[in-house]
């Protein structure tokens, strides 16, 4: 064979630079390397907006002000919440024709991807000037200055009527005491079932005197197999741990947000009743059933007859059409405490127009924006008013038993029995770690107590860090 | 007037690599950069970075156990995936170079899989997984075997990505089928005249002159098989106990969920030297059985 040094070389060199940029290239690209920009400070509060009259069109409206300029808007979510907040901006530009208001739905779903495309906008300084906040980063965000404090607004404009929010929807707005968003809309957790296969088994209907002792019977009761061993519906779903460990008497972290609490017994209880349904009773979904369709896919399709959610279920749970469903509170155990999702709205820190901001944020988060968006949806009101009203109260799914789908979840927020996630500034940082360690809770590989020991352990290096 | 027309061609050769030139220093080497001076802080995103000196740096590698679980996830999984890769990705071009009616079309199915988006794949692979309904439990059930919970099993969970892996060979096809119709076929007609069958012409004739590609093909799979992502975000979130808890995913988190960017630049400066000194092993392996045509010390050959 001929041999040619010059041709060997060639070869090689542009074989290694072929290579080299690639790497570079593949290694940059996996970096994620952040901006250069300068960033973000949060500025100083401005003035807050003065109401000056204007045309309010009616007495729960909030005023023009005097408030100019554009603003954008961003929410989570998909089609269905893009069509329901239509109505609202199509009125919003009717009633305040000075600030122009632009809606941005993120196309993201209420899915981490959301968080990110909002950490991205924040860090990129072109945050949308009014935003939602998923639950897990309302802490980590009030903490790094990205809300404008909403507080001189409120208290210079009487139209937000602050105390027609339910009290614990604007608890969870405040952080560190000042006040970080509007709440949207928010409902705590409740109990759907399947009516029709309570029915079935002869199993009583759950109402707000159920405790532990009876869900568990009916989950006994309602779990069926077929010769094989293979579920054919499943009593229980799998229910949220921390509302679970509060209705036990227990908590996450102390009341300084500087020790972790899981390792106590109220909550090594909880766990231990958690895990007992899932390894002892088997039922509860096991985590590889729940790969082949999530607990709504699993109750929507009939397969699970009683499933844990706030009203925004209903977004999946109103097209089932081969069954009737309803809705019961959350069930208790020592006492009753269900964990509630808010719709943060806040104003960013660095908008320019942050008097038009406040504007639009009164507006979604007014009782007549709410009612615009929530009477074409499923959401839950933060409004008292707005959960009487006929419209709400009577609302009706194709196969909806009862009004227990309007009642149940505004009666737990009045009863005092619905908390929310404790807001913190590494509250994702803290999730990550307790999910992991619960792993074991489903798959039974370590017992409740030692779950519960590492939990606290993982968890108070977090929050010593 | 020959200077001029050099400089001429200079010019108009940096004209042309420019936009390549401005694309590497904006998106690649200026954020690799920004990486390498965000190491030393500590920065949340949203407000100024405070210097932390070598903080990240020591406890990425003396303090933070999932450092190295993630690591150790990450190269268990490419050492797997990338030999199957390279096998499977051979077989198929082996059998797509031979002559038999309908050979576009079959090369057009075995690289359509490559265009699909990795979240799309994803989704689609965790119902393949499906343990009571999935494919592939399905077949295995047809010869008698009782499939595992794949992604939900601590033991199965990266396993599923390995053969998930395998999705996009198509890819390496397309090269491997390249190289294959670049060797001289006076070679095998040789092999033939002395009398080799099939095997031997393989092994000595094929294999030598395809290390080249295997070569690329393997210094690219390493590197794209140590940044696996999309899979472990989308369908196992580093679960079940941290069985598919990439360095990727740990990177991400630390940078977009924990606010943590300092410290994730860190990790992706480990991850970008773990990656270069893995390359530079195998550039330093290529002599011992790299074989290039044209060379002049050839195996087998004096």
């Amino acid at each position: 064979m001929m041999v040619d040094r010059a041709v060997r070389v060639s070869r090689r060199s542009v074989l290694g630079m072929g290579l080299a940029t690639l790497g570079t290239a593949l290694v940059a690209a996996c970096g994620q390397a952040p901006a250069t920009g300068t960033p973000t400070a949060p500025p100083a509060a401005a003035e807050p907006t003065r109401p000056v009259g204007g045309a309010a069109p009616s007495a729960q409206a909030p005023a023009t002000g005097a408030a100019t300029g554009t603003v954008t808007f961003m929410v989570p979510g998909g089609q269905q919440e893009d069509s329901d907040f239509q109505p609202v901006f199509d009125e919003f530009a009717k009633r305040f024709p000075n600030v122009k208001a632009t809606y941005t739905g993120a196309g993201t779903g209420y899915t981490p991807q959301y968080d990110d495309k909002l950490l991205t906008m924040l860090a990129g300084n072109t945050a949308p000037d009014v935003f939602k906040t998923l639950q897990g980063n309302f802490g980590a965000l009030s903490e790094r200055g990205a809300y404008r404090d909403l507080d001189p607004y409120v208290k210079a404009d009487p139209t937000v009527q602050v105390d027609d929010f339910f009290a614990p929807h604007m608890e969870s707005c405040r952080y560190k005491g000042k006040l970080n968003a509007l709440p949207n809309d928010g409902a705590p957790q409740g109990t759907w079932y399947n009516v029709d296969l309570f029915k079935k088994e002869n199993v009583a209907l759950p109402d707000w005197d159920w405790d532990w002792a009876k869900l568990l019977d009916a989950s006994k009761a309602l779990t069926k197999r077929d010769a094989g061993g293979r579920a054919t519906s499943f009593g229980l779903g799998q229910p949220s741990w921390l509302p679970w460990v509060w209705s036990n008497g227990g908590d996450m972290l102390d009341a300084d947000g500087k020790t972790c609490l899981l390792d106590k017994r109220e909550a090594v209880e909880a766990f231990s009743w958690i895990q007992d349904r899932a390894i002892k009773d088997r039922v509860i979904p096991s985590p590889a059933e729940l790969t082949e369709m999530n607990a709504n896919d699993m109750f929507t399709s009939g397969r699970l007859a009683t499933s844990f959610g706030p009203r925004g279920s209903l977004g999946a749970f109103r097209n089932i059409k081969n069954f009737t469903f309803d809705a019961a509170p959350l069930i208790k155990g020592k006492k009753r405490v269900s964990l509630m999702g808010v719709g943060w709205t806040s104003i960013w820190s660095g908008s320019k127009a942050p008097d038009a901001a406040f504007v639009l944020t009164n507006w979604v988060c007014s009782a007549e924006g709410q009612k615009l968006r929530i009477s074409r949806g499923f959401a839950h009101p933060s409004r008292q008013s707005l959960v009487t009203q006929d419209w709400y109260v009577n609302y009706k799914a194709d196969k909806s038993a009862t009004n227990g789908i309007n009642t149940v979840f505004s009666e737990t927020l009045k009863r005092g029995e619905a908390r929310v996630w404790p807001a913190h500034p590494k509250e994702k940082e803290i999730t990550v770690a307790i999910n992991k360690q619960l792993d074991s809770l489903w798959d039974g590989k370590k017992p409740a107590a030692q779950i519960a020991k590492d939990i606290a352990a993982d968890v108070n290096k977090i929050l010593q860090s | 007037m020959a200077t001029a027309v050099r400089r001429r061609e200079e010019l108009e050769g940096w004209l042309f690599v420019s936009p390549w030139l401005i694309g590497f220093v904006v998106f690649t080497l200026g954020p690799m950069l920004a990486a390498a001076a965000f190491a030393f802080t500590d920065w949340n995103l949203l407000q100024a970075p405070q210097w932390v000196g070598l903080a990240n740096v020591r406890t990425a590698l003396l303090d933070d156990p999932l450092v190295w679980v993630s690591l150790r996830v990450t190269t268990v999984y490419a050492l797997f995936s990338v030999p199957l890769s390279i096998a499977l990705g051979v077989g198929i071009a082996l059998l797509l170079n031979a002559r038999i009616a309908g050979l576009r079309f079959y090369r057009t199915v075995y690289y359509l899989p490559s265009v699909l988006s990795g979240v799309a794949v994803a989704l689609l692979w965790r119902w393949l997984y499906s343990p009571d309904f999935g494919l592939v439990n399905g077949i295995l059930a047809l010869v008698g075997l009782r499939g595992p919970a794949w992604l939900a099993d601590e033991n199965w969970a990266l396993s599923a990505l390995v053969i998930m892996s395998l999705w996009h060979v198509g890819g390496g096809v397309i090269v491997y089928l390249a190289g294959l119709q670049g060797v001289p076929t006076d070679l095998y007609e040789a092999a033939e005249v002395d009398g080799a069958p099939w095997w031997p012409r393989f092994v000595n004739v094929t294999v030598p002159l395809l290390t080249p590609v295997l070569f690329f093909q393997l210094v690219v799979g390493i590197i794209a098989a140590l940044q696996v992502f999309t899979q472990a975000l989308i369908m196992t979130n580093g679960g079940p106990h941290d069985a598919t808890h990439f360095f990727m995913l740990y990177l991400y988190r630390n940078a977009f969920q924990f606010f943590k960017m300092g410290y994730a630049s860190v990790l992706g400066w480990i991850l970008f030297v773990y990656i270069l000194a893995l390359t530079l092993v195998v550039f330093r392996s290529s002599a011992l059985w790299v074989y290039y045509e044209g060379e002049r010390k050839i195996q087998g050959a004096g």
